[in-house]
C-alpha cells in the first residue's frame, strides 16, 4: 500500500538485482534452515536466533512466530524457573517493541505481544497502558492499538478489581479535545457511555447532566468543522433512532381463487408459516385449513437447513383442493417468532399477535396498536425526554444552517431530526425540501437523496390511504369483483415505492412520469387492473406475470432494450385479456428491419398466451 | 474539467501482469512475500475469471500447487499460505476457493476440511480463531462461514452463535469491527454482511444506516475509503461495494466518478491495478479493483457475487442460491 510507482532505467534496475541476489540466498538459507530445525523438533537456542533474524526482516511471516512460540514454550521456558521466565519474556517484549518501530500496524506482532503477556509470571499491564498511549499518539486512528488498548484495560481492570471507564472515557475526552475529527475516539465514547450510566447509577439528573454535556461537546465539534462525520453521527447515536413497527396493512379472503391475502408494510420473511384455521359455527372448534403460503410474486423457498428464505410485502395463502370452504370465520395468526423484518431499524413488538378475523365481508378486523419501544442501540433516555431533545436539536441545527448553509451533513441531520419527530404532514414538505438541497450540492450520493425524497413523498401521499384500507375492500357477489380504486402519483421524481403493500386494494394505479428503474414491486399488487408507468428508467418487465386482472400495462418511453426483457415479463401468463404499450423504448429503433421483427415478437408473445396483445402506437 | 479520453480497462495487460507475478525470483520482495502466495493464486485466478481468462493460468498447476498446501493432521485438515506453511482458516478458505472455481474439489478430503474449520470455533462465544494460536476477528467468522457454505457443511458449526458474536461486533454507526468494541471498518464490514449474508440474517442488519456510512465512504476525487477521515484505496471498491450491493444500495454511490477512479489506478505499461493512481500495483488491489468494476457493471466482465466474492457462474454452478438483498 502506498508506494509511488517508478518505473527505474534498466542499468538501475540491473544493480538493484545483483545486490539483491546476496540478500534473497541469505534470506532463503535462513528459512531453509529454520524449517529444517522445525520440522525435526529442534526447540534449541540457534532455532531461536534464526527466527530472530527472520522476523527482524519479515514481521509478516506468521509460521516463523508459530515456531517461534513453539521454541519458547517446548525448549528454552521449559523446566525453567519463574525469574528466568520473567526475564526471557521481558526480552521478548523488548524485541517485540523494536519491530513495532517499523511496523506499528501488524497483526502477528500484536497477536504476539498477547501470547508473552499471557505466558509472562508478572504482567506490567500499567506499563502496557503506557505503551499504547504512545502509540496513539503518533496515530490517534490507529485501529490495532485501540483494539490492544481495549484488551489491556481489560486486563488492568480484571486484576486490579476496579472500573477503568471513567479514566478511558477522560481519555477520549482528552483525544477528541486535540482533534475533534477523532472517530475512533467517538467510536470508543459510544461503548463506554452506556457503561459508564450502569456502573455509576446514575440517577435521572445526573444522566441528563451527562448526555448535556455530550450535547455541548458535539455541538463545538460541529461549530469547529461541520462537514466532519464523526461528531455528527454521534449526535444521531445520542438522540436516538425511531423505531419502525410493523404492521398488517390488511387481510382479505378471496372466495373465488380460495385465498387469504396478508399485507405487511415492510417486506417480511416468513420464518414459520403463518397459521390459519377455520370456525364452521360458534359451537364447534376451530380447526387448522391447509395450505401453501407463498409472497406474491415468488414461491416460497426452503431447504434442509432452513437457512434460505422468502421475503415480501404481500403473502397468499392458497387452500388445497381438499379443504371445504364452509367456514363463517378464518383466523390467520401471526406471531413475532414466525417472522423477520427486512432490516433491523424495523422492529416487532413483543406483544404482537395479530389475530386476523376474516368476517362476512372479508374485511381485516382486530387492529391493535403497538406500543413504543426503544432500540436497545441507544442510550436508556425515556420517550418524553427524547422529544424534548430532539426538538432542542432541531433548533440548533436550524441555527448552525444559517451560519453555514451548504453543508450537506447539516442538512442530512435536519432531515433526520425531521423524520423523527413524527410531526405533521408539514414535516414531510420541509423533507423534500432538504432532500432537494441535498441532490443539488452532493453530486457523490445523489441516487440516495433521490430515494429519501420519494420515500417521503410516497409517504405523504399515502397516509390517506392506510386508514382507508379495510373500507375500500368490497366484494360484489355476483362478479366478485373489487370495487374500482385509482391512485395517482406521477410527475414526481419518484425512484423507489418504499411500501407497495399500502396499494394492495388500488386497481387503477399511475406512476407515469417518475424516475423507477424497476417494477418489480409491482408483484405485490394482485388486484392491478390498470397500470401506467410510461416516462420512467424502467429497463425490463418484471413483477407483472402473476396480475391475474391486469387488463393493460403502459409502458411507453422507458428504457426497455431488447425483447428479451419484454417476453420474459409474461412467462406463465394465466390472466385476463392484456394490452402491452410499449412504443417508444429503445428496443423500437427505427431500423430496417424493425417491422420484421415485430411480426415476429408479435408471434412469440401470442405463443406465451394467446391473452396478451402488443399496443406498437 | 478536462476532457481526457479515459483509459479503458487494460484487460489483456492485466492478464499478462497476473501471469508474470510467478517469475520475479529475482525480486526480494517475492520472496518476502512467499506466506502470501496462496493467497496470491485467489487474487490472481478470480481476476483472470472475471477477465474471461482463467485458463490463463494452468488448472493442474493450480490444483497441483493447492494440494501441496494443505496440511495433513489426523482427521483435520487445514491449508497454508505456501508449501510447509502453518495451516490458518484463511488460507483454507482461498484453497477452497480456488478448488470451486477449478470444479475440482473432489481433489481434496472435504470432511478433513471442514472437521478443520469447525474445530476453530470457539464453543463459548460463536467466534472463531484464525488458528490453533488464538486469534479471534470477525474476518475469521467470514472466513469459517463462507467455506463451509461453499462445501454445503454449514451444519458443521453453530450458526446462530456465529451470529451472535457477530453481533457483538455491531456499533453505534451501524457498522462492524473486528471483535466486540473494535471500530467500524468497511473490511470487517463486508466480513460481516457476507457473513450474515450467508446464513439469511441480514434482517439483523440496520440496512439504511449503514448504507448510508457506507456511501459517505466516496471522496470528491471518486474513490472510496475504509473509514472517516482515511484515504481512498481501490481494495475499498470492493469491501464497501460488495457490501451496499448485499443491503440493495449499491446506486447511492457515484458509480462513474469510482469507475474513473479504479481506471486511473492502472499501470498502462505494465499491466496491474494499485491502491490509488500513481502508486505501485500488486495482485491484491488488481483483484479487487477489477471486482469492483464488475459490480459497478463495467462492460466486458464476467459479474462477481458480492458475498463469495467469486464469479457468479461459480457460485450458481455448485447451486447456491443468490444470499443478497431481499
Amino acid at each position: 500500500h502506498g508506494r509511488r510507482r517508478v518505473k527505474p532505467s534498466a542499468e538501475v534496475e540491473k544493480l538493484r538485482k545483483e545486490k539483491e541476489a546476496t540478500k534473497i540466498k541469505e534470506y532463503n538459507d535462513l528459512v531453509a534452515s529454520c524449517f529444517e530445525k522445525r520440522d525435526k523438533n529442534e526447540f534449541d537456542n540457534d532455532a531461536f536466533t534464526i527466527t530472530t533474524k527472520i522476523l527482524s526482516q519479515n514481521p509478516d511471516f506468521y509460521t516463523i512466530w508459530n515456531f517461534r512460540r513453539s521454541i519458547l514454550l517446548y525448549g528454552i521456558l521449559k523446566e525453567c524457573s519463574e525469574k528466568d521466565k520473567q526475564q526471557t519474556l521481558s526480552t521478548e517484549l523488548g524485541f517485540l517493541q523494536e519491530l513495532f518501530q517499523l511496523n506499528p500496524k501488524s497483526y502477528w506482532i500484536f497477536n504476539h505481544r498477547r501470547w508473552c503477556l499471557e505466558e509472562i509470571p508478572n504482567p506490567d499491564w500499567n506499563m502496557e497502558l503506557k505503551l499504547i498511549g504512545k502509540f496513539l499518539e503518533m496515530d490517534a486512528r490507529n485501529f490495532h492499538a485501540w483494539d490492544y488498548r481495549r484488551y489491556v484495560t481489560f486486563q488492568l481492570s480484571s486484576t486490579t478489581k476496579t472500573s477503568l471507564t471513567q479514566t478511558e472515557f477522560d481519555f477520549t475526552t482528552t483525544k477528541i479535545n486535540q482533534n475533534f475529527s477523532n472517530y475512533s475516539a467517538w467510536h470508543q465514547r459510544s461503548k463506554l457511555m452506556p457503561r459508564l450510566i450502569k456502573e455509576q447509577n446514575l440517577d435521572e439528573q445526573e444522566k441528563k447532566t451527562l448526555v448535556n454535556k455530550e450535547f455541548e461537546l458535539v455541538k463545538a465539534a460541529f461549530y469547529t468543522d461541520p462537514d466532519d462525520q464523526s461528531a455528527w453521527l454521534y449526535h444521531w447515536w445520542l438522540v436516538g433512532r425511531e423505531i419502525q413497527h410493523i404492521s398488517l396493512l390488511g387481510a382479505y379472503y378471496n372466495p373465488k381463487m380460495r385465498q387469504v391475502v396478508l399485507a405487511f408494510d415492510d417486506e417480511i420473511g416468513m420464518v414459520i408459516p403463518f397459521q390459519v384455521t377455520k370456525k364452521i359455527d360458534d359451537n364447534s372448534p376451530s380447526s387448522y385449513i391447509e395450505g401453501m403460503w407463498r409472497p406474491a410474486g415468488g414461491e416460497l423457498k426452503h431447504d434442509q437447513l432452513n437457512i434460505d428464505r422468502s421475503y415480501g410485502f404481500v403473502w397468499i395463502f392458497t387452500f388445497f383442493d381438499s379443504v371445504k370452504d364452509d367456514f363463517t370465520e378464518l383466523i390467520v395468526t401471526v406471531k413475532p417468532e414466525f417472522i423477520v423484518p427486512s432490516h433491523s431499524e424495523v422492529k416487532l413488538t413483543r406483544t404482537m399477535q395479530r389475530h386476523c378475523i376474516i368476517n362476512d365481508n372479508y374485511n381485516l378486523e382486530n387492529e391493535s396498536s403497538s406500543s413504543l419501544s426503544q432500540s436497545q442501540d441507544t442510550l436508556p433516555i425515556d420517550t418524553s425526554e427524547r422529544i424534548k431533545l430532539l426538538q432542542r436539536e432541531i433548533s440548533m441545527v436550524r441555527e448552525l444552517l444559517e451560519l453555514e448553509p451548504d453543508t450537506n451533513l447539516l442538512r442530512e441531520l435536519k432531515y433526520i431530526s425531521g423524520t423523527n419527530m413524527e410531526e405533521n404532514s408539514k414535516i414531510d414538505d420541509e423533507v423534500v425540501t432538504i432532500c432537494d438541497h441535498l441532490i443539488k450540492i452532493d453530486k457523490l450520493r445523489t441516487k440516495r437523496f433521490e430515494d429519501l425524497r420519494s420515500k417521503a413523498i410516497f409517504e405523504s401521499a399515502t397516509k390517506s390511504l392506510v386508514k382507508l384500507v379495510s373500507k375500500e375492500l368490497a366484494y360484489n357477489d355476483d362478479t366478485l369483483q373489487y370495487q374500482d380504486s385509482t391512485f395517482s402519483l406521477e410527475s414526481k421524481n419518484l425512484t423507489i415505492i418504499p411500501t407497495p403493500s399500502i396499494l394492495l386494494y388500488i386497481t387503477k394505479l399511475n406512476l407515469s412520469n417518475n424516475k423507477l428503474t424497476s417494477i418489480q414491486f409491482l408483484a405485490n399488487l394482485i388486484n392491478l387492473k390498470e397500470i401506467d408507468v410510461s416516462n420512467n428508467c424502467i429497463t425490463s418487465i418484471s413483477g407483472v406475470n402473476r396480475l391475474r386482472n391486469l387488463r393493460y400495462l403502459k409502458i411507453q418511453n422507458n428504457y426497455i432494450k431488447n425483447w428479451e426483457e419484454v417476453k420474459n415479463g409474461f412467462i406463465g401468463w394465466q390472466g385476463v385479456e392484456c394490452n402491452i404499450y410499449i412504443s417508444e423504448n429503445p428496443l423500437i429503433e427505427n431500423t430496417n428491419e424493425i417491422e420484421s421483427l415485430k411480426i415476429g415478437w408479435e408471434n412469440e408473445i401470442k405463443e406465451c398466451s394467446d391473452q396478451l396483445k402488443i399496443i406498437w402506437k | 474539467m478536462t476532457t481526457e479520453k479515459q483509459t479503458p480497462l487494460l484487460v489483456d495487460l492485466h492478464v499478462k501482469y497476473i501471469q508474470s507475478l510467478d517469475t520475479k525470483k529475482d525480486d526480494l520482495e517475492y520472496w518476502l512475500t512467499e506466506h502470501l502466495r496462496l493467497s496470491g493464486v485467489y487474487w490472481g485466478l478470480t481476476a483472470l475469471d472475471l477477465l474471461n481468462n482463467v485458463d490463463a493460468l494452468k488448472k493442474e498447476d493450480v490444483v497441483k500447487y493447492v494440494i501441496s498446501c494443505q496440511h495433513d493432521n489426523g482427521s483435520l485438515s487445514g491449508f497454508g499460505g505456501h508449501v510447509g506453511h502453518d495451516p490458518h482458516l484463511l488460507y483454507t478458505l482461498y484453497s477452497v476457493q480456488i478448488l470451486v472455481i477449478e470444479d475440482s474439489l473432489d481433489a481434496v478430503n472435504v470432511d478433513k476440511i471442514v472437521e478443520y474449520v469447525a474445530s476453530l470455533q470457539d464453543h463459548a462465544t460463536g467466534a472463531f480463531r484464525g488458528d490453533e494460536w488464538g486469534e479471534i476477528d470477525t474476518r475469521f467468522s467470514y472466513g469459517a462461514l463462507s467455506c463451509l457454505s461453499l462445501l454445503k457443511r454449514l451444519d458443521a458449526v453453530n450458526v446462530s452463535k456465529a451470529v451472535e458474536f457477530i453481533m457483538l461486533c455491531k456499533n453505534f454507526d451501524g457498522g462492524f469491527g473486528s471483535s466486540p468494541g473494535a471500530e467500524s471498518h468497511a473490511g470487517q464490514i463486508f466480513c460481516c454482511v457476507g457473513a450474515l449474508a450467508i446464513v439469511n440474517s441480514l434482517h439483523l442488519v440496520d440496512a439504511d444506516l449503514l448504507g448510508w456510512w457506507l456511501c459517505e465512504r466516496q471522496l470528491k476525487n471518486g474513490g472510496l475509503n475504509g473509514r472517516p477521515e482515511k484515504l481512498e484505496d481501490v481494495c475499498y471498491s470492493w469491501w464497501v461495494l460488495s457490501a451496499l450491493s448485499i443491503l440493495g444500495r449499491l446506486h447511492w454511490i457515484n458509480k462513474e466518478k469510482l469507475i474513473e477512479f479504479v481506471l486511473a489506478a492502472q499501470d498502462p505499461e505494465g499491466g496491474g491495478i494499485a491502491d490509488r493512481p500513481g502508486d505501485m500495483v500488486d495482485v491484491f488491489h488488481t483483484l479487487f479493483g477489477i471486482a469492483g468494476l464488475s459490480l459497478l457493471g463495467y462492460p466486458g466482465l464476467k459479474l462477481v457475487d458480492p458475498v463469495y466474492c467469486l464469479p457468479k457462474h461459480v457460485v450458481q454452478r455448485i447451486g447456491l442460491a443468490e444470499r443478497y438483498h431481499v
